[in-house]
């Protein structure tokens, strides 16, 4: 038993993926229900910015708390040069993207040196300074006033009207993104980054490279979320940035499954659609989330992937049990 | 000059509430290398318990006292039965403790929400009648609030000098922080000392929340950017040193305090953020780092 089974470990052509997110393109563009829509733009954002920390928590073993940071990053960046600076937004999405990144790659060429608890310290901290700055850099930001962002001036009418299929082709393409990563060469390197960087580095694997590569990435999709969702809520306002912002991100990740794509994909269905259940309850959300979070990590740490795991090898050995007697039978 | 002097005790008041939290860091980073995260949510939950008894049910002071730290108590065992002895038995790799430590920082902010309220409830000092008279001495303003604080941490921190150095239980304690397995084979009970420890550093939390409230009131939201601070005093002091945290801490509020006088009282607490971020970038051991550290 090398290689233990794992769902995860299908790898799902690209096509299914492509398929899937098509057929819920259509299903959003064939139903006027603002509701569904409007659930599944959230599931599609938080599924960007979960994807992208996992790339960088799951695949390479670099915890970020600092997440919401970048998210507001792309979020305030796109959104003040589309209405302060009026650029074409087709211009204005890639520089926020590549701003993040900058700032990514600055930020993590030197803090990526740290080791757990210190990073995560670092992050913290880092997502809290831009988190000041959203609301006290009123010049710029308005503070918690907020940026108001008018997608039908900014985007015309067909794509402020479709922005939720935008929304599902980014998630898609994140998808897609994660699991070439996962299977490719640089997806075999952070893997052995995350289980032990001094092997890694014995058999020439510079750590350092694929670390800020992966944490560019990781800013790089929390910013196309925080554009989406700035177009799609209409206005951003510091809150929405905040350290719980970067906790919920982390908490998706690990509800989901560390390290596994369809995993995070769950995550993100069962973290965004529980307040809609709990509806009533709606204080009681984030304690929700902070238990099921410790009852995680206590009981089952490798997250809802890891139940849908030992289920399938519960059902395997039970029709294992079952196929042996009735191969004796036909002898 | 009356300016400076005031800005100085204001900044050492301020330093000294990190400085009291950054004690609570280190006595459990300490014995068992975990950097409680949540310790500013337990810090907020002694200072919104100290509204509860000492407000709400005006309980007098010492009875408050007791509760409050047993409260604290009883959540940091529990956090050290999960994480110290369930979580390190299975082998759980680091960020399963982070991880965990983050869930309980969430459910305790959320539970005092829920609970107590989540507006910013003011506290009464636990010594005078609660009319905040400033005392002025030398055309200088001062809160007999933040003379107390003072006065209590650093009667804390020589407490806690004389406990870790000059008693076996500190001894104790700090031969499990060098090596654990080393301790065990010498026949110290690890996990009794460690249950101990937690519970130091809830009552140290649970002080820290009482002081701390009269002056800058009670919320439930107060804990993370408490902690963050806390942790900022702590790397800048150097980890695993406790005077060294303190007097990091009261550097972080010194600098904290000038800053927003004499540059913007809006940007005080990304300065505080910027300190922490550029000690763990330039030198994540301290400026007093602790010995045997790399």
């Amino acid at each position: 038993m090398l290689k233990k089974w794992n769902p995860s470990h299908i790898i799902l052509p690209n096509w299914i993926c492509a398929a899937a997110a098509g057929i819920l393109i259509l299903y959003g563009a064939v139903s006027t229900d603002i509701y569904i829509r409007q659930v599944l733009s959230m599931i599609g954002i938080n599924y960007i910015l979960a994807a992208g920390l996992n790339l960088l928590f799951g695949h390479t073993g670099q915890i970020s708390i600092g997440q919401a940071g970048f998210y507001a990053l792309g979020a305030y960046t796109a959104s003040i040069l589309e209405t302060k600076l009026s650029v074409p937004f087709f211009a204005a999405w890639p520089a926020a993207v590549i701003l993040t990144g900058g700032i990514a790659f600055l930020l993590g060429q030197r803090i990526l040196k740290l080791h757990g608890h210190y990073l995560a310290m670092a992050t913290i901290a880092f997502g809290m300074i831009i988190e000041s700055l959203s609301t006290n850099w009123i010049a710029v930001t308005n503070g918690h006033a907020g940026v108001y962002v008018r997608s039908k001036s900014l985007l015309g009418d067909f794509l402020s009207s479709n922005l939720f299929a935008l929304v599902v082709l980014f998630a898609a393409l994140a998808f897609i993104i994660s699991n070439n990563i996962e299977y490719s060469r640089v997806g075999r390197a952070i893997r052995a980054v995350r289980e032990n960087e001094d092997a890694a580095t014995s058999v020439g694997i510079v750590h350092s490279k694929y670390k800020v590569i992966m944490f560019i990435l990781g800013a790089a999709f929390s910013a196309v979320g925080g554009m989406m969702y700035a177009h799609l809520n209409g206005i951003i306002t510091p809150e929405v940035f905040n350290l719980a912002q970067s906790q919920t991100i982390l908490i998706i990740v690990v509800v989901g499954g560390i390290g596994s794509n369809i995993g995070v994909l769950l995550g993100a269905i069962v973290i965004t659609t529980l307040p809609e259940f709990l509806y009533g309850f709606a204080d009681y959300n984030i304690l929700v989330y902070g238990l099921l979070v410790i009852l995680m990590q206590l009981f089952c740490p490798r997250g809802l992937i890891g139940i849908a795991e030992s289920l399938g090898r519960l059902l395997k050995k039970t029709a294992g049990r079952r196929t042996p007697p009735k191969a004796a039978g036909g002898k | 000059m009356q300016i400076i002097i005031q800005l100085f005790i204001s900044g050492i008041s301020a330093g000294c509430i990190y400085g009291i939290i950054s004690l609570a860091f280190t006595m459990i980073y300490n014995s068992t290398k975990i950097v409680n995260f949540s310790q500013g949510s337990l810090v907020m939950a002694g200072a919104m318990l100290g509204h509860l008894f000492l407000y709400r049910m005006k309980l007098p002071g010492l009875a408050a006292v007791i509760l409050d730290i047993a409260i604290l108590c009883v959540i940091g065992l529990v956090m050290k039965f999960t994480i110290y002895d369930f979580l390190r038995k299975k082998n759980a790799k680091d960020y399963h403790l982070v991880i965990t430590i983050l869930g309980y920082g969430i459910v305790i902010d959320q539970l005092f929400a829920l609970f107590i309220g989540k507006q910013q409830y003011s506290v009464p000092a636990l010594i005078g009648d609660g009319s905040s008279i400033y005392i002025k001495a030398l055309g200088i303003n001062m809160y007999p609030e933040n003379l107390i604080l003072i006065a209590v941490t650093v009667a804390l921190i020589i407490v806690f000098w004389i406990f870790l150095n000059k008693t076996q239980l500190g001894l104790c304690i700090q031969a499990i922080g060098f090596n654990p397995d080393a301790a065990r084979l010498s026949g110290l009970r690890t996990s009794m000392l460690i249950s101990i420890t937690f519970c130091l550093s809830c009552a140290v939390s649970a002080l820290g929340g009482l002081l701390i409230a009269p002056i800058m009131g009670a919320t439930s939201s107060m804990g993370a950017s408490l902690g963050v601070k806390g942790f900022a005093a702590t790397i800048l002091g150097g980890m695993g040193n406790p005077f060294a945290g303190f007097v990091g801490g009261l550097m972080i509020g010194l600098i904290e305090t000038f800053a927003s006088y004499y540059i913007s009282s809006t940007y005080s607490s990304v300065i505080a953020y910027l300190v922490l971020l550029l000690m763990l970038i330039i030198k994540p051991s301290g400026l007093w780092p602790e010995k045997g550290d790399r």
